[in-house]
């Protein structure tokens, strides 16, 4: 069943302001000639204010799940995936995102304005977008199709014409202030229950950001203790270290930050992409999960939560969170390489053939 | 700061004035200093309240939630929503499953088990006077409302307590909206929304009324709080304030815990203590997942922290201490006497006694067999039994014998 898909991967990219400009190959639209003066006008803050008066570009940015290149489908069995070769089935595959950015060639980061869904229950408001990845509710195999699941998670939102785009960027995660608020009333995506069911953080007072469980064959065992076993390997990424007292809520008092936010901010370089690519639905962002839990062992556990939940000592969490492009036990964040750009042809046309995203 | 120095006088008088509280010593004993803090208390609303507290007038009234102020209507919604066990995925849990009315909302067994047979990795806690406490479960700075802890059992995933997920959780509700009683409840307990149960706020509902059913679940009425002691309860009670003994340091107050917010109290710090329970490493570590305060914020200099419990209704919830480990109340008092406990064999072999992160507090002391006894009970003094029998705590759907 593995495919070969030719895929036109862009290459991660840190900070735009900090890399090469040569890495960069600036994309001009061409609707409108990008104006230096119109792009001062629009930094920063400003640039939602003239994206009201001003001509606006809509975006539609698909998301999808892959191992090693191939589609993440809930109930299919996946080989040879970690360090150990595993077997391995999908028990969740979502994540939540905000702060999408698009960086011009000039290291500018202009804000997508996130579009505001219909509907009771929309996956994206105007701050934070949530991409489930499930095909099935639970990710079972037997379960009633994903009432959330439409093949086309993304997030749709609007530029201002005019620029000249290099990359796109986004942070994992849920805002701090909505991450430490009351889950029972908050608007979706962030209502539990709701869209947020399973996705509560509850015990450290917040969301997963991103929750990419498996059920490896035969499960895990851990290695040093032979009493330790258990079937489902989990990849939580939250924020963790967030004690937050009473007396403080009651007195209004800011909550203290986390001791780890794990807020990681991903930067993709368009590459040969164009942004009329990002128009047309033609590139989707690919989580892969091989590359997420490169290094590590799904079938095994050494301690703490089993796999990584983003717990500070939890010895799975040193290599998932280093993929992620997070910095762990006081390293230094390394680049991420689970985050890619590619092109959403392949996928698009095989499992929605009536999309108007098929690219040509 | 007056009101906290006022909390604090309350608590060094504890131990002298031996269940006669606060407003009958006030003109004996109490300073203008101490009088000027009980006015300003006053003056801030700290007995205002439209809900029938049950607390005594010397006592201070718990903190409502802003967003959740106190009302009988949603006490007695949450009274029975707290005893469904249709909000589960099975329909065989409720809260009530792990927290007993006759047990001060305990359950006496050392872990409970979830609706899919999960077992809970810490031993199920009396709900006595939660309404008092600066933040919820036995070590967990991150929950500071009732309303937040209560999304982790209905909710929660790890463990599965409720097992209320996406699958089922549009079922689970629309079967209390079919609900006859139901429809009754919700509307008395949220007058001011236009369609309380089949609306979009029926889960925040089902929430915010579980939450003032516990937060409502106050406890003064013990034979302590009667003056009502046996001379071995007297002779314990006087262990229990003794230098030598030092257990009034943690269980301070009127709540009989460190951890204890009111509304006198503007801001308290976290209060989290090791007790020396376990050592796994020799470098002081507890047993995963249970390294409480740690757990959360990842400190390494809170391993095996956990939240001072209250010692009221203490002696009808054993078994003891945050895994339910320690079976009785001589138990734990041998374990502070010990200063730690010492576990010989097993995977949990250990010697709690000289771990780095044990409270200084906690030192070594003889304890002959009569005074164990007397301190036993004066704890046993402490049980409020119309609390434990009051029909106001008690399950509202017994008449029928549904929905248990």
């Amino acid at each position: 069943m593995t495919r070969s898909t030719p895929h036109a991967t862009a290459p991660f990219i840190p900070e735009a302001s900090s890399s090469k400009p040569s890495a960069l190959k600036p994309v001009v639209l061409s609707a409108v000639v990008a104006s230096a003066a119109m792009l001062s006008a629009c930094g920063g803050a400003d640039s939602s204010t003239e994206i009201d008066g001003a001509r606006t570009i809509a975006l539609s940015i698909p998301f999808a799940a892959q191992v090693d290149g191939e589609a993440a489908t809930c109930g299919t069995e996946f080989q040879s995936v970690g360090a150990d070769a595993s077997t391995v089935t999908f028990a969740d595959l979502r994540l939540y995102a905000h702060d999408f950015k698009l960086v011009t060639d000039e290291g500018i980061a202009i804000d997508l304005t996130l579009d505001t869904l219909s509907g009771d229950s929309p996956a994206q408001n105007d701050r934070v977008v949530q991409l489930d990845l499930r095909d099935t509710v639970g990710c079972e195999s037997d379960a009633d199709a994903n009432p959330n699941f439409n093949n086309r998670a993304q997030v749709s939102g609007a530029v201002p014409e005019g620029v000249t785009v290099s990359a796109l960027r986004f942070t994992l995660g849920v805002p701090f202030d909505l991450n430490h608020a009351s889950q029972s009333d908050a608007a979706e995506p962030l209502r539990n229950p709701g869209r947020a069911s399973g996705a509560g953080w509850n015990w450290q007072n917040g969301y997963k950001f991103a929750s990419f469980d498996v059920m490896p064959v035969g499960g895990w065992t851990d290695p040093a203790n032979a009493g330790r076993s258990g079937s489902r390997w989990n990849v939580h990424v939250g924020s963790t270290g967030c004690p937050v007292t009473a007396s403080e809520l009651e007195n209004g008092t800011e909550p203290e930050t986390c001791t780890n936010e794990n807020r990681p901010v991903i930067t993709l370089a368009l590459g040969a992409f164009e942004l009329e690519d990002l128009e047309s639905g033609a590139v989707h962002v690919v989580i892969d999960y091989a590359k997420l839990v490169d290094g590590a062992s799904v079938a095994q556990d050494e301690g703490g939560a089993p796999g990584c939940m983003s717990g500070p000592t939890d010895p799975e969490c040193e290599g998932v969170f280093a993929n992620v492009g997070l910095s762990w036990g006081g390293n230094t964040a390394p680049t991420q390489s689970v985050f890619m750009l590619e092109a959403a042809s392949q996928t698009m046309s095989e499992s929605s053939p009536e999309s108007a995203f098929a690219a040509e | 700061m007056r009101h906290r120095a006022a909390v604090m006088l309350t608590t060094d008088q504890f131990g002298y004035l031996r269940g006669v509280f606060l407003i009958a010593s006030l003109a004996i004993s109490l300073s203008g200093c101490q009088i000027e803090s009980q006015t300003m208390v006053d003056d801030e609303g700290a007995r205002e309240s439209t809900f029938d507290w049950r607390v005594p007038a010397s006592t201070p009234l718990p903190v409502e939630p802003e967003d959740n102020p106190m009302t009988e209507a949603k006490f007695q919604l949450g009274r029975h929503l707290f005893y469904d066990a249709r909000l589960s995925v099975n329909g065989e849990i409720s809260c009530a499953s792990c927290h007993h009315q006759s047990k001060a909302f305990s359950d006496g067994i050392q872990r409970p088990v979830g609706a899919t047979g999960e077992v809970h990795p810490r031993n199920s806690q009396s709900l006595t006077n939660s309404a008092y406490f600066n933040n919820l479960t036995w070590g967990n700075p991150a929950l500071a409302t009732i309303e937040q802890q209560i999304m982790l059992p209905l909710f929660g995933d790890n463990p599965i307590e409720h097992g209320i997920d996406e699958s089922n959780f549009e079922q689970i509700i629309m079967t209390v909206q079919a609900d006859e009683t139901y429809q009754r409840l919700f509307l008395n307990a949220f007058p001011e929304q236009d369609d309380p149960l089949l609306g979009d706020l029926a889960w925040d509902n089902v929430v915010k009324a579980i939450g003032s059913f516990v937060r409502g679940m106050t406890s003064f009425n013990s034979a302590f709080d009667r003056g009502d002691l046996s001379a071995s309860a007297r002779r314990g009670e006087a262990l229990f304030n003794s230098e030598r003994l030092e257990c009034f340091h943690c269980h301070d107050g009127y709540n009989f815990s460190d951890a204890t917010i009111d509304r006198g109290v503007s801001f308290l710090e976290p209060k989290f203590h090791n007790t020396g329970l376990y050592n796994i490493d020799g470098m002081g570590a507890y047993p995963e997942p249970n390294t409480g305060r740690h757990e959360v914020t990842g400190n390494p200099d809170h391993m095996g922290q956990f939240r001072t419990p209250t010692l009221r209704n203490v002696a009808v919830t054993a078994p003891y201490n945050h895994d339910g480990s320690v079976a009785t109340l001589e138990e734990v008092i041998r374990n502070y006497a010990a200063g730690g406990r010492v576990i010989t064999s097993g995977e949990n072999a250990g010697d709690g006694r000289v771990s780095p992160f044990k409270d200084g507090v906690l030192v070594p002391f003889q304890i002959t067999d009569a005074e164990v006894d007397d301190l036993v009970a004066f704890l046993e003094s402490l049980t409020d039994h119309d609390f434990l029998a009051d029909p106001r705590f008690s399950n509202p759907w017994e008449s029928t014998g549904e929905n248990l």
